[in-house]
């Protein structure tokens, strides 16, 4: 029952991250069309327009991780691990959920580490002066998603060992 | 212990890291970080991991694959490939074998719109097959054939591939773009020869279509058009320098969006899906080589890398000799692993031989990209086999292997073609400034 909830609350969660994801993603390719047409057919290119892409894209790519992997879209070789008996594969499903798992632990406590030493040191984009802070902590708050998709997965394996 | 025995372990396992299922993205960031931890300590180890990552998806060079990505996707949903094969199959598809020759031109045709193999693959699958079981056409020939053709997609201009292998290796994307345009060419004619070849020997494998007017020919290339301007504008833009690559991806996937809304094949929910579906594999692929930078700095700290290349330059061969160990290196690894992963992980690890043997590195490109298609179609790992398999699901997987052989061995000609002959690759480049 609990671990419906949690699945279900991790998929809900990507999903509204993707959103997030889908507006980075195009406001990218607006602005950039609309710097071409600007500068191409009027002279008047878009200012500083490497300044709002390059965050866009960290935003854009960094809030879709969780949603991509519901979606199956990180490589895996399952070559090997699909060969292997069931409970042999719940097992390895497990292993490699926790792994999996402390690494985005690992990467959201640095990344927000590392994004509040861009924000004390007052790092910001070189035109636009956008600061680099609070973009940085936003890729590391994007590892909560994934640590609950990767959460579930790897309870859903215990769930299923436990069954035996 | 020394930094290479660290980083040879390192290699270790992340290749046990690979074989029990971690996403490759992350074992390679994982196994990347801890290693740098045993060499400079945890604290610079772990301040790199979110730096590294950061700097990858904050890169503006890598918003070019975002771009490209999004451009196909939304090819792929608007109905391109169909219109394509239509016109493919009403000029070709009364010759015997037509159909399978028109899945390779439409493929040829919608991998200049779409930079993704599985993608060209799925599009003509879904087209092709039914029109080819309707013909009474042998499984194997048919779906051998559009696994096949779908490696096209990632040699023809945009190609993903190619961004990629230009984003590691710190070559002109354009250069790599209009590199791949003859070999892509040559491989459809030597695909082409392959399926003429098999009809002669048997004609049942697979009897001519419909036959269609001159007129209808002609009126039938119509299908092209969307597909040639949109070529003509991103590709002709980036050729002649007046686009950057990003700009040209950009206006690619507003145009194809815009033709896609035009013609009523886009709808709300299409379009979504469309923007969800490049999104996905655009995060794939930057995850990827966030990844693999990760594991890259490993790499170069565990001195690995220059290892490899003091030992491959002391080995007593021809430089020939040395790309055709690097080829079956890259053969056997994309037997089982996908074409992102496979350049992200080799390329930075050959690509300093490359350099010290003086190889060209547009042309080793266009090799790289030519071996990744053929990882896409050999057992077991035959991504491009199981999309196939995905559209012709009462056909089994073997058939589908067993149809491959003819086309890898059009692969492996043309490959030999291209080592014999880098002009092939190297000539066109050589004509465009940017």
């Amino acid at each position: 029952m609990m671990l419906d909830k949690l699945e279900k609350f991790s998929r809900l969660l990507s999903g509204w991250f993707v959103w997030i994801a889908v507006g980075g993603l195009l406001l990218m390719m607006l602005i950039t069309w609309v710097d071409v047409m600007g500068a191409k057919l009027f002279g008047w290119p878009v200012p500083g327009l490497t300044d709002i892409v390059r965050p866009l894209q960290v935003i854009a790519i960094a809030s879709a991780i969780a949603f991509a992997q519901i979606k199956g879209m990180h490589v895996q070789v399952l070559f090997f691990v699909e060969r292997l008996p069931k409970r042999v594969k719940t097992i390895f499903n497990g292993i490699t959920s926790l792994i999996t798992l402390g690494f985005f632990i690992l990467f959201g406590w640095q990344g927000y580490v590392y994004g509040l030493s861009l924000l004390t040191a007052g790092e910001t984009t070189p035109t636009l002066l956008i600061p680099l802070g609070p973009i940085a902590l936003w890729m590391a708050f994007c590892s909560v998603p994934i640590f609950l998709v990767f959460l579930a997965q790897f309870l859903s394996s215990l769930a299923e060992e436990g069954k035996r | 212990m020394t930094p290479i025995t660290v980083g040879l372990i390192g290699i270790g396992v992340l290749l046990l890291a690979l074989f029990i299922g971690i996403p490759i993205a992350f074992a390679l960031a994982l196994v990347g970080v801890l290693g740098l931890c045993l060499l400079v300590g945890p604290t610079a180890a772990l301040g790199i991991l979110p730096r590294d990552i950061f700097e990858e998806f904050y890169s503006y060079p890598l918003t070019v694959i975002t771009m490209f990505v999004l451009m196909g996707s939304y090819a792929f949903a608007s109905g391109m490939g169909k219109r394509s094969y239509d016109t493919s199959h009403t000029v070709l598809g009364h010759l015997p074998g037509g159909l399978a020759i028109a899945s390779v031109a439409a493929a040829t045709a919608f991998g200049a719109v779409c930079g993704s193999a599985a993608a060209t693959a799925a599009t003509i699958g879904k087209i092709a097959l039914p029109e080819m079981k309707h013909y009474n056409y042998g499984d194997t020939l048919a779906t051998g054939c559009v696994a096949s053709a779908g490696g096209l997609g990632i040699l023809v201009p945009p190609s993903s591939a190619f961004i990629v292998y230009g984003v590691l290796t710190e070559q002109s994307i354009g250069k790599l773009f209009v590199s791949g345009i003859f070999p892509a060419l040559i491989l459809a004619a030597v695909f082409t020869g392959a399926i003429v070849l098999a009809c002669l020997r048997n004609p049942a494998l697979a009897p001519p279509g419909a036959r269609t007017s001159w007129k209808e020919k002609v009126i039938s290339l119509a299908g092209l058009s969307d597909t040639l301007i949109l070529f003509v504008v991103t590709m002709g833009g980036l050729f002649s320098g007046w686009f950057s690559p990003t700009q040209a991806g950009a206006v690619g996937a507003g145009g194809t969006l815009l033709i896609g809304i035009a013609r009523r094949q886009l709808d709300w929910q299409g379009f979504l899906m469309a923007t969800k579906d490049g999104l996905v594999i655009a995060c794939m692929v930057l995850c990827l080589i966030a990844g693999a930078t990760v594991f890259g700095h490993f790499m170069a700290l565990s001195t690995v890398t220059t290892s490899l290349l003091q030992w491959m330059t002391g080995l007593p061969l021809p430089p020939i000799g040395i790309l055709a160990i690097m080829c079956a290196v890259f053969f056997i690894f994309g037997c089982f692993i996908d074409t992102m992963p496979l350049i992200v992980i080799l390329v930075p690890l050959f690509f300093p031989v490359v350099t010290a043997f003086g190889f060209d590195p547009i042309w080793f490109g266009v090799i790289i990209v030519l071996l990744a298609a053929v990882g896409l179609i050999t057992p077991p790992v035959g991504v491009s086999a199981f999309v196939v398999k995905g559209v012709a699901q009462e056909v089994p997987l073997e058939s589908i292997f067993k149809g491959v052989l003819p086309f890898i061995a059009a692969y492996v000609l043309t490959l030999a073609i291209v080592m014999a002959f880098p002009q092939i690759a190297t000539f066109l480049p050589s004509l465009i400034t940017y």
